[in-house]
């Protein structure tokens, strides 16, 4: 057996408990065969006398990660809008894709929270999350336009990500942070 | 470039996993930050990679939400600030121009409010010996008073209750948000 292919199952392990599925899940295997692909498409990456799983392992949480973030905006966008009784007849929606009223003003309402709970984070926390997620700096950048240690950057994202969460979930419900609203 | 890696005592926890921050990094994709040991150490924990899992949704939905308000913001041009109420862009009224505006329509209709046969003039009855309706005012009320008590009692608290809810609405339509109101 190749070597590559005795990693298989530890790489299966791997992307199964980031994706929180079953080994024999078809999502799984394709974050596997991915991995394989993209292990198999730069060999020139792993050093020589490096060992092969870890480095296996490393793309695979990768690809994971991408699958998991593709799989949370598909199931955003896919999301039932508030059911509204009197709402026009399905087909006649259907030829029009954008938003309707209901998941706008849904939006609008998860905006206004978000707002007011951005509001209420030290400065610090509040730039280092805008800089991150809108301004797509990674923590290097981030930590050199703020004059601050790179690890400084990490808590500042962290905590502050922590306690919008907590502000959302109380706000919004449970299912706030995990795109079921 | 040289680029900085996390500090030693920030990578584990007490009980010997990856630390939150560790987490959080490799959840960003920000790998070059994290001792490789550590890294591999997360790729082999059942725990960590289920704890990171976790982090990187939470991280995840923060970044749509804050795509969907930098969305709109961008059309808003506000961005929120530490202890301001977000609902309304404060326009403050502009009490200067308007009361210099009003003083100079006034100055401007003196003499005709004033002068002989002025506004002024006729609306106070002067023109026919002077504030005659202060006159019938006199009489009719204390009439009416004592005739029709619970109409004058009514007239008194309807417009009471008119005033209050007057002020209830103004004072409302300050903290609506703009979209709201439009």
């Amino acid at each position: 057996m190749d070597a590559a292919e005795q990693c298989r199952p530890a790489v299966q392990a791997l992307v199964a408990r980031i994706l929180r599925r079953r080994r024999d899940d078809p999502d799984v295997e394709d974050c596997t065969h991915e991995t394989f692909r993209r292990a198999l498409e730069h060999p020139e990456r792993l050093r020589s006398g490096e060992p092969q799983q870890p480095w296996l392992l490393g793309i695979a949480r990768h690809v994971a990660l991408d699958a998991l973030r593709a799989e949370y905006r598909r199931r955003v966008r896919e999301a039932p809008a508030p059911r509204d009784d009197n709402a026009e007849p399905l087909v006649e929606r259907v030829a029009d894709p954008r938003p309707g009223p209901e998941r706008l003003l849904a939006q609008r309402e998860r905006a206004a929270v978000l707002r007011r709970a951005l509001g209420t984070l030290p400065e610090s926390q509040r730039e280092a999350l805008v800089l991150f997620h809108l301004e797509e700096l990674d923590y290097q950048q981030i930590a050199q336009k703020l004059g601050v240690p790179v690890g400084t950057v990490g808590t500042w994202v962290l905590r502050g990500r922590q306690a919008l969460g907590k502000q959302l979930r109380e706000a919004l419900g449970q299912g706030a942070d995990r795109g079921d609203s | 470039m040289i680029h900085e890696v996390l500090d030693e005592e920030s990578l584990w926890t007490d009980d010997g996993h990856a630390s939150e921050l560790v987490l959080s990094a490799l959840g960003d994709g920000q790998d070059t930050l994290v001792p490789t040991r550590v890294s591999e150490h997360v790729d082999s924990c059942a725990r960590c990679t289920e704890r990171l899992s976790e982090i990187a949704m939470l991280a995840f939905s923060l970044d749509e939400r804050l795509l969907e308000l930098g969305a709109e913001s961008e059309t808003e041009a506000t961005w929120p600030v530490a202890g301001a109420t977000p609902a309304m862009p404060s326009r403050p009224f502009p009490l200067r121009p308007f009361a210099l505006s009003l003083l100079v329509a006034t100055v401007g209709l003196m003499p005709r409010l004033l002068g002989e046969g002025g506004v002024a003039a006729r609306l106070l009855g002067l023109e026919h010996g002077g504030f005659s309706w202060l006159r019938s005012a006199r009489l009719f009320v204390p009439l009416l008073l004592e005739r029709e008590r619970a109409f004058v009692m009514a007239i008194c608290l309807t417009t009471t209750l008119l005033a209050c809810l007057g002020g209830w609405l103004l004072a409302r339509s300050a903290e609506l948000p703009k979209e709201t109101l439009t």
